[in-house]
């Protein structure tokens, strides 16, 4: 078995966001009211196992008002007959791996580091991540946990008085 | 100069409890209001150069309603005399060890980790401490960062007490 991730991140690929497309429309995969198209430009990484379509990540890039950073916010979907082989985990630390090397090259964007909203329930007993490194920072209002990793480049900066939560753009 | 580190958390030991009040004294930083006999209960690591002391870190339990655990809130005082010998990183670093062990030791505490919030305005431009290991969570009132290190064997009950239930955070400075 050989896995290959390809990374998509702001490619624009069109065979990459035809597998896109293929998973996206299937019944149930993606919430009501939330569009392709929409989900297409957070497209990051797509996963193939021994050729064949298995999986893939977005990212939305929005900011986290408790620390008053941008993060981005990780989701992914493996197609069911490659789930229980850890699929999950790894095409998370792909995507991990992928996102860090960007923000590093791309200063400007001031991502900060990686988030997610952990919604199935069961995971999450252990507040940070064995595999993962992710950190428990918070919970949603429907008591999903928040979990952030900061990229190591990073650096906090100091002069933050002027930026109150309130005061922030991007939120969701 | 060689630097011990003395554990009294929970002790109350006299001649520790005296030592760190004649410190506070002598460098006039009890907060008005605040009472000694209430704040000395909450000495954790005492580092003493022979038989001077030069710095001291305590400890108080408070909840985080973000993270709707407890946490051990550090503060440390370094004599002035001593503040470019870095007593400071590790007089944190053997209080997370300490307050890890104790909170091991007594599981009724469900103490989760450590916290701290950063008054000093330099400090706190890598997210995570490299000796504490405590990353940003957030800020106060005040935009001071609030930082929090998950101990290793604590585990997230699967019943949560709702944020509503906890105090507001109450920084003592």
């Amino acid at each position: 078995m050989s896995v290959e991730y390809i990374d998509a991140w702001r490619k624009d690929d069109p065979r990459l966001e035809a597998d896109a497309r293929r998973i996206w429309s299937e019944p149930g995969v993606l919430p009501e009211g939330k569009g392709t198209e929409t989900r297409m430009k957070e497209l990051a990484l797509v996963a193939y196992e021994d050729g064949q379509l298995a999986g893939l990540t977005t990212l939305d890039v929005r900011v986290f008002p408790y620390v008053r950073q941008k993060f981005a916010f990780i989701r992914g979907f493996i197609l069911p007959a490659f789930r229980m082989k850890a699929a999950g985990r790894d095409i998370m630390l792909e995507t991990h791996k992928m996102i860090e090397t960007w923000a590093l090259k791309n200063p400007g964007e001031k991502l900060a580091g990686l988030a997610a909203i952990i919604q199935v329930p069961g995971v999450g007993d252990h507040p940070v991540g064995r595999s993962t490194g992710m950190v428990l920072v918070g919970y949603t209002d429907r008591n999903e946990q928040v979990r952030i990793a900061w990229f190591d480049h990073f650096r906090v900066p100091l002069n933050l008085p002027t930026l109150a939560p309130e005061n922030l753009t991007g939120e969701k | 100069m060689a630097v011990t580190f003395v554990t009294a958390w929970k002790k109350n030991d006299p001649k520790l409890e005296a030592d760190v009040i004649a410190l506070w004294r002598g460098m006039n930083v009890l907060p008005k209001g605040e009472s000694t006999d209430k704040r000395v209960k909450q000495i954790a690591i005492l580092a003493y150069d022979d038989d001077r002391l030069a710095g001291i870190s305590s400890l108080e339990v408070q909840a985080i309603p973000q993270l709707r655990q407890k946490f051990a809130f550090v503060r440390e005082l370094i004599h002035p005399d001593y503040r470019k010998n870095l007593i400071a990183r590790t007089l944190v670093k053997h209080t997370r060890e300490m307050i890890e062990a104790y909170a091991l030791a007594h599981p009724e505490e469900a103490i989760a980790g450590l916290a701290a919030v950063f008054q000093t305005p330099h400090l706190g431009k890598r997210a995570i401490g490299l000796e504490s290991g405590m990353g940003l969570i957030g800020y106060t009132d005040k935009h001071e960062q609030i930082r929090a290190g998950w101990f290793e064997h604590f585990m997230v009950p699967a019943n949560l007490t709702p944020p509503s239930e906890f105090p507001e955070l109450d920084i003592v400075e």
